[in-house]
């Protein structure tokens, strides 16, 4: 066997490689020393494998490709968990503002109106995201929407049986 | 008589049928000796023959399904071998030294290529 037969002992680089690079490189190795073969079945063969090797990387690439773009696309989960504590942030104060300037029924009203938008939007992103499922989203819905219509029922009723009560008492 | 798979091979590539039977016996022998691993560097110097000779043919009965491509992955600081996955993709997962007992960088990683046969018998080079 001739020392220059040797395709696979290659210096490395100063960037480090993949795995798979590294196992593409060697393969291209033995490939380029196969083109020195005086055996024309090899060298015709030889071609043959270069194509699916090179088909399986590129399809290998086009894979990492896609995966890596679909990662940049959906918002992190850093992101995600500044915007909940935003809101949340945002829902605590909506209720002191509530529980300050408004005295008895409207200031719980706000305040668990706040909360309640609050949980759906949460809700929202966790249904989005995967970990919350349609059955338990839909159970949250259900509550904004209990809740908006006993509002309603309570508030329109009020005014048709007592047209000056709970007005907001102002400091 | 030969076995079908490892005979279709031969007709595919008549030029190459006697490097084929060398490289069919070299695999018997090694299979024989308890050795399921085929590395290319290693045939090529017992068939004298270059590396990417030895390559191309393994390549071959790989083609005809007599043998599978391997790659096996060697931590480079114990020079232990690590694990053995059959397909590109896996090999970009492999990230963990359990020698180490840490994650490496690709580059304290070595991989090299192997084959070995298809079924875990070698009947598929059976005389």
């Amino acid at each position: 066997m001739s020392p220059a037969s040797n395709p696979g002992k290659k210096k490395q680089g100063k960037a480090s490689p993949s795995l798979t690079d590294q196992a593409l490189n060697q393969a291209n190795d033995f490939l380029t020393d196969a083109d020195n073969s005086t055996n024309a079945d090899i060298r015709a063969a030889r071609i043959e494998i270069a194509k699916d090797i090179a088909k399986s990387a590129l399809d290998l690439e086009k894979e990492r490709t896609k995966h890596q773009l679909k990662q940049e696309a959906t918002p992190s989960a850093n992101l995600i968990l500044a915007v909940v504590l935003v809101l949340g942030i945002a829902v605590f104060v909506t209720c002191c503002f509530a529980l300050v300037n408004y005295k008895g029924l409207i200031a719980a009203a706000v305040c668990s109106l706040a909360i309640l938008i609050y949980l759906v939007i949460v809700g929202t992103i966790l249904f989005l995201k995967g970990h919350l499922s349609q059955a338990n989203f839909m159970k949250i819905i259900g509550w904004l929407e209990a809740y908006r219509k006993s509002l309603w029922s309570h508030f329109s009723g009020d005014r048709v049986n007592n047209p000056k009560a709970e007005e907001p008492e102002k400091p | 008589m030969l076995s079908p798979k490892f005979e279709r091979v031969k007709e595919q590539h008549p030029g190459a049928s006697q490097l084929l039977d060398g490289v069919g016996a070299y695999i018997r022998t090694q299979a024989e000796a308890g050795r399921k691993q085929i590395i290319p560097r290693l045939a090529a110097a017992s068939l004298k023959l270059r590396d990417g000779e030895a390559f191309v043919l393994l390549e071959m009965l790989a083609k005809g399904e007599v043998l599978r491509r391997v790659y096996n992955v060697y931590c480079r600081k114990e020079n232990a071998l690590l694990t053995t996955v059959d397909n590109l993709r896996d090999l970009s997962e492999v990230a963990q030294c359990d020698f180490c007992n840490t994650e490496h960088d690709p580059s304290e990683f070595r991989v090299e290529i192997a084959f070995e046969l298809a079924n875990s018998d070698s009947r598929d080079l059976a005389a």
